[in-house]
C-alpha cells in the first residue's frame, strides 16, 4: 500500500501527486464558487482550451503566475506551505508564547500555579492526580518551558 | 502495508490506499494489469485515490462517479489517469467505506470507454455483491 502520509515519497510520486493536488485544489475553489471552466476562462480572459490544458494529465503550461491568476480569479489568494515550514511556524509560535509569558509580570504558567491547577481539575472533572499531571505536562510542552 | 492482515483479503482484494476512514481496494482480477502500469500512472492514480479518501473535489479527468449501473442496480464509478480507467463501486466493508476496483480499461488510443469492458465491469460488480 502506498502511504501518502509519509514525507519520504519517491520524486515521481511527489511530482505527479502535486499535479493532482493543484488540479483538485482549483476544482474545489470552482465548486465553492459554483463556477465551471467556461466561467474561469472568462474570469481570467483566456480561452476555454487554455483552461482544459491545465486540467489535462500532463498539466501543460501551468506556470506559477498562471496558477496565481487562476486562484485570484476564483476569489481567493494562493498560499504555499510544506511540512517543514509548518513545523518552523509552530516552533516560532511556541517561542513567542513563551516570551509573552516570561515578559508578563502578573502571568504564571498554569503548571506552576497550585490554586489554578485545582480550578482546572474541578472544571475538567479530573479527580486523578496522574491524569492531571499528564495534562500539565502536555500544556507545558505546548506553551514552551519556563 | 503493515504487518497486520489486510482486511480486504477475504474479499479477494488488497488495500491500495486508506485514509481518514475511507479506503480503495484493488480486486485480484486487476492486480496483474496494475503491476504492469507505468510508475507515473500508478503515482497519479494513488494520489487521486488518496484525495478521494480525504473527500477533496475530483476533476472530470480524475474521477467519474457515474459510469452507469450494473444489471443489479449498483452504480459503477471510475478513477482515471493517463487514459487508464479503474472501474469499481463503493461498499461498506468492515465499517469502512471502500471503493472496490473490479476492472480496468487501458483505452490507450481513444478517449471513450470500451463498451465490452464496461459491460464486463458491471458484471463483476454484481458478482462481487453475490459472493460477498
Amino acid at each position: 500500500m502506498n502511504d501518502h502520509n509519509r514525507t519520504q515519497r519517491t520524486l515521481g510520486s511527489v511530482e505527479e501527486g502535486f499535479v493532482v493536488d493543484v488540479q483538485s485544489f482549483l476544482q474545489e475553489l470552482m465548486d465553492a464558487r459554483d463556477m465551471n471552466r467556461a466561467d474561469l476562462a472568462r474570469a481570467m480572459g483566456v480561452s476555454r482550451g487554455r483552461i482544459t490544458q491545465i486540467f489535462s494529465d500532463d498539466c501543460t503550461n501551468l506556470t506559477i503566475r498562471f496558477l496565481a491568476r487562476a486562484v485570484h480569479a476564483l476569489g481567493d489568494e494562493p498560499e504555499i506551505d510544506s511540512a517543514t515550514t509548518r513545523r518552523m511556524r509552530e516552533a516560532r509560535q511556541r517561542s513567542r508564547r513563551a516570551e509573552l509569558v516570561e515578559a508578563a509580570d502578573n502571568v504564571v504558567p498554569l503548571w506552576q500555579d497550585d490554586s489554578a491547577q485545582k480550578d482546572l481539575a474541578s472544571v475538567a472533572c479530573v479527580h486523578d492526580d496522574a491524569r492531571l499531571t499528564a495534562i500539565m505536562r502536555g500544556m507545558r510542552a505546548a506553551g514552551g518551558s519556563r | 502495508m503493515s504487518q497486520t492482515a489486510d482486511p480486504l483479503s477475504p474479499y479477494g482484494c488488497r488495500t491500495l490506499v486508506e485514509h481518514e476512514g475511507m479506503r480503495v481496494g484493488l480486486g485480484s482480477e486487476v492486480e496483474a494489469a496494475y503491476e504492469g502500469f507505468e510508475q507515473r500512472v500508478r503515482d497519479k492514480l494513488e494520489r487521486i485515490m488518496f484525495r478521494w479518501c480525504c473527500g477533496h473535489s475530483m476533476t472530470e479527468e480524475m474521477f467519474n462517479g457515474n459510469e452507469g449501473r450494473s444489471p443489479g442496480g449498483t452504480m459503477l464509478k471510475a478513477f482515471k489517469s493517463f487514459k487508464h480507467r479503474m472501474y469499481g463501486f463503493e461498499k461498506r466493508i468492515g465499517g469502512v467505506q471502500t471503493f472496490v476496483i473490479v476492472d480496468h480499461d487501458p483505452a490507450k488510443k481513444r478517449d471513450r470507454a470500451d463498451q465490452k469492458i464496461l459491460k464486463r465491469a458491471r458484471g463483476r460488480v454484481d458478482a462481487f455483491g453475490r459472493e460477498n
